[in-house]
């Protein structure tokens, strides 16, 4: 399938997006004679299953087949394959077996000749609970007697990361001041515009096709081959257009019944999930962050001791997201002394996976706030104190990974001056202002962070056809999923062959075309774009291979030019090449991209390091706690903008994303059951709360590893937004919220207005 | 999610439709702007039997400003009295707090008799109804009535209304020169609910507060008036100390719920800033208004 695009300008999938024409999952035409799956979900979030009796639902007219923990014939039932390993592995079934572990857990599936019939089905189902104990906070999951989650574990701990240098004790003994405080980050949901979950999946004899929106399409069809005893070459995974992932965008728990249900049926089988549904699938890693710093007189941070507790949910493969959160935990400064402990948690909460900028939003919450407090309390101007202790252009932050390729800076003094503050101010709280009681009151922060540029291992192919039309056809296996992608792999190619983007076409992926490891970690632009790269020069060597052969001249003579190849006066245009050798075919290229992974916490040789920093401006109004977002800009170290717009886009959007969990965002837990887990409850910024003035700086010095010194940034942005604003509150008022979002509930409580626990 | 099955009549007299409600009673739902039915039948929170659509009933579309005051029919758009030329002169709170609900998409369709009889805590119009005594007129089959502002509201999302009654029209009174008026509220996110709100209504003479109704909404039950509030300003000048007085008392007489979206404490805390801010600007307003 081949995108029928129109790109002239703006963006190569705009066209065929802005007038329906390109297809979602949703929108694929279902094949003949395919049933629909309704899922029956768990309501409790810890529960015994004692009883499942579906015999009523199988007897309704119309349904087709039932699952249940009773249908699967010896089936193993839970997940094995991948996982980070450092830790038990928490592994989970595809359905419920002995008991439910959270909120939405799938305990039987129905696949009827009806949607309607399907859902009338799920009512005839009695399953007979005993409810158990649920616990949801990390912290009192790890005391002694609390409810366990996996009984065969023994414990909800499921592993530990370290990390150290130096010597922590005896920095601390070396220190002049010492600050200690502890800041949580909710877990929150990803919320992409298409809900999780939808699937076309059918069984043809002894193959499966699974249509989905599926960010790692290849480690997607290794689960299910395990799943279901194949070769994974017999399972073939289609990602259509994805409406938005953010992580979110993963196979899960749906598409797997729907496989089992086309087995048992013979039948395609198709799941639409509800956004109830879809927010019950996935989450970011709530996270406790503790902290110990150590300064001298001067300012310099001398000793830190970091405790992470990552907030896992009900099931964990291990040490992934501890290990990334411990990796980056003391953010972009030098620090004589370091032991950073990050620990893997289990609760019963939806299990956390991964989310745009995995763990460092909460990690840089943490740093980001606790580095404010110690430069306040010791009269040192906010910029001043980052600047003293910032790790510098070719500091070696780890060892087998690039060395720091960015100015923090001159990028965060920029990034304040684009609010028009010069980083420096000794006021805390309303004592200093003339302001009444009742006025509001203005307050400014800064923030800033850092990530590995991408994380773990690379190896992501691409692979070129050339016809005789000139028309190139770039072959991947990665969706586009909202961020630009498809844009970059034109304007990559064009600018390598030198030929209009109108000429170039990009296929849809699927696990039959060439491997990648999937769209994740703000790596494709590295990733993907240094393989087309390569894919074309390849190509080009071959044309000029042939441009000899046919015409004469060495190869240093020929030169590519407006996309024909040149020797003196003569041209040829690529398509006569391709024509010259095959009369009807193409020409191939290929291209690969590889990093290694590293037994590091940032899990890779970290090809550029992920650089942003943000400054907001706010007002707050201490009668009623409302905070407004009066400026907010953010600065990303981009390396080069392949496509400026997109690029932009991406940043805009990352710093959007963060002003949600901010100000807004937040999963509640009650009893058994989560309070907000639909669209109307759940609160996202709407464009009407963007600041009035939303800036936005790209760093272009052309340094990252990718094509034309690219870097990553999809993710970066996502992080100062919370301690920036953290930070202006704190300025404002004097008052630190620790606990995200920052609700006036809790701005008031913080002012000693109002007794008792907030609200979120 | 989509609305589960229900039967749908659209009378075209009010004649039929009160014989619709009469028939049906508590199986029937009215539908009007649909602002507030139709999600909660997305949401599966009502199952209603019959929808009776009272969009093409005759004569319920009608705004009319006369001497009594101006009377809004069941079908009146809250964008159509927003805009409507004169409201603003008859009465000025009824115009001030028709562009605070939700966003002009929602106001373009949904109606302020639907929103009064919907009576969610944290809409506008019911408490500038208390506030300005507005007369609800009711019909059913055989017989109408009319029913005073603070009788129609008994609590969260439940009236006086019948099953088989349908508030057919709402008259706001208009507006006595020399009246100041302020509505304020506070919600998280721009065209959210209101997290809390208060209305004030202020008459001077000769500088000092003659009378003074002040209401709060969006505390989880039905507008509550604040008489303690109230009385810390009546009889007196309105200058800051009598409006901190007003601010304590209105914290202290909120009957609160907390919910997700604020604790009960914060609610209160807030109706008190906010009743406060409200009797500031209408005291202005009435002293102006009384100066010229």
């Amino acid at each position: 399938m081949v995108l029928e695009t129109k790109p002239a300008i703006g963006r190569v999938d705009g066209y065929d997006k802005v007038t329906g024409r390109a297809q979602y999952t949703e929108d694929l035409p279902l094949p003949y004679g395919t049933v629909f799956c309704a899922i029956l979900a768990s309501p409790y979030s810890h529960a015994a299953i004692r009883d499942i009796d579906a015999r009523r639902a199988e007897r309704l007219p119309g349904v087709v087949a039932v699952l249940t923990r009773e249908h699967l014939d010896g089936m193993d039932p839970y997940l094995r394959s991948g996982g980070f390993g450092g830790g038990p592995q928490a592994l989970r079934p595809f359905i419920a077996i002995e008991k439910v572990r959270y909120d939405g857990e799938a305990v039987a599936a129905v696949a009827a000749e009806t949607a309607e019939i399907a859902d009338r089905a799920l009512s005839l189902i009695d399953v007979t609970y005993d409810e158990l104990p649920a616990v949801f906070d990390p912290a009192q999951a790890l005391e002694p007697g609390a409810p366990l989650v996996h009984e065969a574990i023994g414990s909800n701990a499921v592993g530990e990361y370290v990390w150290s240098w130096g010597d922590v004790a005896q920095g601390f003994r070396e220190s002049d001041r010492i600050f200690e405080d502890v800041y949580t980050f909710p877990s929150v949901f990803h919320h992409p515009m298409e809900n999780v979950g939808g699937c076309v999946a059918e069984f043809r004899g002894n193959e499966i096709q699974l249509l989905a929106p599926i960010q790692h399409m290849f480690h997607g069809r290794e689960e299910i081959a395990q799943l279901f005893g194949l070769a994974p070459e017999r399972v073939h995974v289609r990602s259509p257009f994805i409406g938005g992932g953010f992580g979110a965008k993963e196979l899960k728990q749906p598409h797997l019944i729907a496989l089992w249900l086309a087995r048992k049926t013979g039948r395609p089988v198709r799941t639409a999930a509800s956004a109830e549904e879809s927010m019950r699938t996935d989450c970011r890693h709530q996270m406790v962050y503790r902290v110990k710093t150590g300064v001298r007189s001067d300012g310099t941070l001398w000793s830190q001791e970091i405790e992470l507790l990552c907030n896992e949910g009900a099931y964990s493969r291990g040490l992934g997201v501890s290990r990334l959160a411990v990796g980056g935990a003391w953010g972009p400064y030098r620090v004589r002394h370091m032991r950073i402990t990050g620990r893997s948690v289990l609760t019963n909460r939806v299990p956390a996976g991964s989310f745009r900028s995995v763990a460092k939003p909460q990690v840089t919450w943490g740093y980001e706030s606790n580095l404010e407090t110690i430069a306040r309390a010791m009269g040192i101007d906010p910029l001043d104190f980052r600047l003293r202790n910032f790790l510098r252009r070719g500091d070696i932050i780890v060892d087998g990974a690039t060395p720091l390729d960015a100015d923090y800076g001159g990028m965060l003094k920029q990034t304040a001056e684009a609010i028009g503050w010069n980083g420096r101010s000794q006021r805390v709280g309303l004592a200093s202002t003339p302001s009444p009681p009742t006025g509001k009151v203005l307050g400014r922060g800064i923030a800033a962070t850092f990530r590995h540029g991408y994380s773990g291992s690379d190896n992501t192919h691409a692979s070129l056809t050339l016809d005789g039309e000139g028309r190139l056809r770039i072959h991947h296996a990665v969706t586009e999923i909202g961020g630009g992608l498809y844009n970059v792999m034109s304007k990559v190619a064009s600018h390598a062959l030198d030929i209009p983007p109108d000429d170039i076409e990009i296929a849809h992926p699927d696990t039959d075309s060439p491997f990648s490891d999937g769209i994740a970690s703000q790596r494709m632009t590295v990733c993907m774009g240094s393989a087309v790269d390569m894919a074309c020069q390849d190509l080009k060597r071959q044309l000029i291979e042939i441009a000899v052969n046919v015409y004469g001249g060495t190869a240093e003579e020929w030169r590519l030019f407006q996309g024909r190849l040149w020797h003196g006066e003569r041209s040829a245009a690529l398509g006569e090449l391709v024509r010259a050798v095959t009369p009807s075919g193409v020409l191939t290229g290929n291209g690969v991209h590889r990093t290694q992974r590293r037994e590091n916490a940032f899990m890779g040789e970290v090809p550029y390091w992920g650089v942003s920093t943000g400054a907001a401006e706010i007002e707050v109004d201490p009668a009623t706690g409302e905070l407004r977002l009066l400026k907010y800009a953010t600065a990303c170290d981009v390396g080069k903008a392949i496509d400026p717009i997109a690029c932009r886009a991406q940043i805009e959007g990352a710093a959007l994303f963060g002003l949600g969990n901010t100000l807004y965002e937040e999963l509640i837990y009650q009893d058994q059951q989560i309070l907000n887990a639909d669209p109307f409850q759940y609160r996202l910024p709407l464009l009407a709360d963007l600041p009035e003035e939303f800036i936005t700086i790209m760093v272009e010095n052309g340094d990252g590893p990718g094509p034309q010194g690219s870097k990553g940034v999809g993710n970066t942005p996502v992080s100062p937004v919370a301690p920036a604003i953290g930070n202006a509150l704190f300025e404002a008022l004097g008052i630190r919220i620790h606990d995200l979002p920052i609700t006036p509930d809790k701005i008031l409580r913080a002012l000693g207005r109002t007794q008792g626990a907030a609200a979120s | 999610m989509k609305p589960p099955q229900f039967e749908y009549e659209a009378p075209s007299t009010i004649a039929e439709t009160l014989e619709l409600l009469d028939r049906f009673g508590d199986d029937a739902k009215v539908l009007a702007g649909g602002q507030s039915l139709m999600p909660l039948l997305n949401f599966r929170l009502a199952r209603p039997a019959v929808v009776v659509d009272i969009n093409r009933v005759r004569g319920l579309a009608r705004l009319d400003i006369g001497p009594d005051g101006v009377r809004v029919g069941a079908t009146v758009r809250q964008r159509d009295a927003e805009r409507h030329l004169d409201v603003a002169a008859a009465n000025p709170l009824l115009a001030e707090a028709l562009p605070l609900i939700g966003h002009f998409q929602i106001r373009n369709r949904g109606t302020v008799c639907g929103s009064l009889a919907h009576a969610d805590p944290a809409a506008e119009l019911p408490a500038v109804a208390v506030a300005l005594d507005a007369e609800m007129e009711v019909q059913r089959r055989h017989g109408k009535r009319t029913v005073p502002a603070d009788a129609f509201f008994v609590d969260a999302l439940t009236t006086s209304l019948a099953p088989n009654e349908l508030l057919s029209a709402t008259t706001f009174p208009i507006w006595r020169g020399g009246d100041g008026w302020a509505i304020e509220e506070f919600s998280r996110r721009s065209g959210d609910f209101a997290v809390a709100g208060a209305v004030a209504v202020i008459r001077l003479d000769g500088g000092v507060c003659a009378e003074a109704r002040l209401v709060a909404f969006g505390l989880g039950g039905s507008p509550q008036r604040l008489t303690g509030s109230e009385a810390a300003i009546r009889g007196g000048r309105i200058d800051d100390g009598a409006i901190e007085r007003a601010v304590v008392r209105a914290r202290e007489e909120a009957r609160a719920d907390g919910d997700i979206h604020g604790s009960a404490a914060y609610r209160a805390y807030v109706v008190g800033s906010l009743a406060g801010r409200a009797v500031r600007r209408a005291a202005a307003r009435a002293r102006a208004g009384t100066a010229s």
